[in-house]
C-alpha cells in the first residue's frame, strides 16, 4: 500500500467536531476583560489591610486626645476649686486675657 | 534557554487579558484538535468531550500568566489533554468491564454512507488494539500532525524512542489492515 492510500485509510477514522454546546461551555469560562468595578475591587482588596491598620491607628490617637483633653479640664476645675482668694484673682486675671 | 517561536503565543496572551475575540479564535483553532486527540485516545465521544472541556479550562487558568517559554502552547496543550486521557484510561482499567460507558459513534453525514463508517470502525479497532504508547505515537504524528520532536516532548520520551514506537505502531496497523488495501479507493 503506498503512502497516500495508507493515509487515506487511516483518515477514514474520523473524529467528531466540537458540538455548539461544548463550544459555548468552553467560551463561557474564558477570562473576561477587566471591568472598572473588578479593577477597583482588586485595588480595594490590596489596600484593605493598610487602610484597616491606618484606621485603627487614627482611632487610637483620637481616643488618646479625648482622654487627655478631659483630664486637663478636670485638673483645671480642681485647681480652681482648691484655689484661695488670691490665687482665684490671679487665675481670673490670666483667664481674662 | 532561548524561547521558541510560538504561533499561538500572542493569541493566548490576548485571551488571558480577557480579549473575547482572541478566546473565540483560540477555541476555533484548538478545541477541534483537543477533541480529536481525546476521541482517538479514548475511543469514546462523551469522555472525549469532557477531556476537551477540562483541557480548555486549564488553558483559561494558565492564559493570564502565559509567557513564551521553552515549550510551544500547542505542545503544552497536547500534553495536558493526553495526561487527562491517561487519568481516564487508568480509571477505566480500575473499573469492572460491565461499568464501562457505552461507546458513542461520532456519526457520519448521509453522503459518506455506511461503507466509510465501516472502514473507520475497522481502523479505530486496529488503532485501539495497539499498545498504548504506540497508539499515542500514531495519533500524535499522523492525526494531530505533530513533528517527531514535539510528539516526543508531549509523550515525555526521546525522539529515538518516539520513532521506534511510531514505526512499530505503523507496522502493526499495516498488518491489521492489510486486507483493506482495496477498500481505500472506495472510502
Amino acid at each position: 500500500m503506498d503512502a497516500e492510500r495508507w493515509d487515506q485509510l487511516l483518515d477514514a477514522y474520523r473524529a467528531p467536531l466540537p458540538s455548539p454546546v461544548l463550544r459555548a461551555r468552553v467560551l463561557a469560562a474564558a477570562p473576561r476583560p477587566p471591568t472598572w468595578s473588578r479593577v477597583a475591587g482588586r485595588r480595594m482588596r490590596a489596600w484593605a489591610p493598610g487602610a484597616g491598620l491606618a484606621a485603627a491607628g487614627l482611632a487610637g490617637v483620637l481616643f488618646g486626645v479625648v482622654l487627655s483633653g478631659s483630664g486637663l479640664e478636670t485638673s483645671a476645675d480642681t485647681l480652681l476649686a482648691e484655689a484661695g482668694p488670691y490665687d482665684e484673682a490671679v487665675l481670673n486675671v490670666d483667664g481674662g486675657r | 534557554m532561548q524561547a521558541v517561536e510560538d504561533p499561538d503565543g500572542e493569541l493566548v496572551q490576548r485571551a488571558g487579558r480577557g480579549d473575547p475575540t482572541a478566546a473565540q479564535a483560540l477555541v476555533a483553532r484548538k478545541l477541534p484538535r483537543v477533541l480529536a486527540l481525546a476521541y482517538r485516545t479514548l475511543d469514546d465521544a462523551a469522555e472525549a468531550e469532557d477531556v476537551a472541556q477540562e483541557a480548555m479550562l486549564k488553558v483559561w487558568r494558565h492564559a493570564p500568566a502565559w509567557r513564551p517559554g521553552k515549550a510551544r502552547f500547542d505542545t503544552w496543550l497536547h500534553r495536558v489533554a493526553l495526561n487527562l486521557c491517561y487519568d481516564r484510561l487508568r480509571r477505566r482499567r480500575e473499573q469492572p468491564v460491565a461499568d464501562l460507558p457505552e461507546r458513542v459513534d461520532p456519526g457520519f453525514g448521509p453522503d459518506r454512507g455506511l461503507r466509510a463508517a465501516d472502514v473507520g470502525r475497522r481502523v479505530a479497532a486496529a488503532l485501539q488494539a495497539l499498545p498504548e504508547r504506540q497508539r499515542d505515537a500514531v495519533v500524535l504524528c499522523h492525526y494531530q500532525e505533530l513533528g517527531n520532536i514535539e510528539a516526543a516532548e508531549v509523550m515525555g520520551v526521546s525522539v529515538e524512542a518516539l520513532e521506534s514506537l511510531l514505526s512499530r505502531g505503523r507496522r502493526s496497523l499495516r498488518g491489521a489492515l492489510a486486507d483493506m488495501k482495496n477498500e481505500v479507493a472506495e472510502v
